[in-house]
């Protein structure tokens, strides 16, 4: 019997599962619900959306680091060389003289 | 579904003024529905009736959004599956189940349709589903949600767009995906089974 059969039969064997009897309202559910909603809760706060934000900004700012190293990565090489250079010339000056 | 005779447009009407009976009467209304979709796709360790509380909220807070333009309890649907989705996100462990963790009973079902000697019978059902629900939580959030939606509650391509927002192609990559990943879990239960076996 191969993977997509016995996944199959699985889901089809599960299916069958009786729906679980749905409880009355609990007592005071409804009560505690809109107590909670007339307090203001389950308004989109700005936390929720800091938090929506930030991970998405950090990886944004991670990703445009990333490129502008990647297409400066001749420049930023190149100058460190002409500091490398100078550097050995003023070491190569100084035990000269 | 809710099964109550509420004159729903009639009782938003109310809700939008803040009138708590109101309020009161479409939780009592909902109530049925919202449990089922919070059952079906509840996060390990989390209490329905907490979760049910926070669709609720979601409803009430955001009901300025619902136009009519769909009924009420299609829009109702979707913020419960919605909520689910952002509470299966939360769940930072996704644990991925043995042979050896399951239960006696989760074995024979599973025993059944990995040898195929048997089939697992109805009275199986329930066991059937307590192990996909262990398969499951392996899965990511999109996963799980497209596999219970898809092979649990047969609902179609279609109907899954309506409740996720997800476009038919990303439900069909998600699904093709997920059950990969279903079958490939259940091979290497299959091989955990046949090595505890030897």
């Amino acid at each position: 019997m191969n993977a997509d059969n016995k996944w199959n039969r699985l889901a089809q064997c599960a299916r069958q599962a009786p729906p679980a009897a749905v409880p009355d309202l609990p007592h005071g559910f409804a009560t505690r619900v809109v107590a909670r909603w007339l307090a203001g809760e389950g308004r989109p706060s700005l936390w929720a959306a800091w938090e929506w934000l930030s991970p998405r900004g950090l990886a944004l700012a991670a990703v445009l680091m990333l490129a502008s190293l990647g297409a400066n990565y001749d420049l930023l090489g190149g100058s460190l060389a002409d500091e490398v250079t100078a550097a050995s010339s003023v070491l190569e000056s100084l035990l000269d003289s | 579904m809710a099964e109550s005779s509420l004159d729903v447009a009639a009782c938003l009407e109310r809700v939008r003024v803040r009138d708590e009976e109101a309020a009161r009467e479409l939780v009592a209304h909902l109530h049925p529905l919202v449990l089922k979709i919070v059952r079906s796709h509840l996060p390990r360790r989390m209490d329905e009736e907490d979760l049910a509380q926070e669709v609720f909220l979601k409803i009430f807070a955001n009901l300025g959004q619902y136009r009519g333009v769909v009924p009420f309890e299609h829009w109702v649907s979707r913020v419960a599956v919605t909520t689910c989705l952002d509470k299966l996100r939360a769940q930072k462990r996704r644990p991925e189940w043995r042979w050896a963790d399951l239960s006696e009973a989760e074995a024979e079902v599973l025993d059944a349709v990995l040898t195929d000697e048997k089939s697992p019978n109805a009275a199986q059902a329930s066991v059937a589903r307590e192990v996909i629900d262990k398969l499951l939580d392996a899965l990511n959030p999109e996963d799980r949600m497209v596999v219970t939606l898809l092979d649990l509650e047969d609902r179609s391509v279609a109907e899954i767009q309506k409740l996720t927002g997800w476009s038919a192609t990303l439900v069909k990559v998600r699904a093709f995906r997920a059950r990969h990943k279903m079958k490939k879990r259940l091979a290497q239960i299959e091989k955990e089974m046949i090595y505890e076996r030897r």
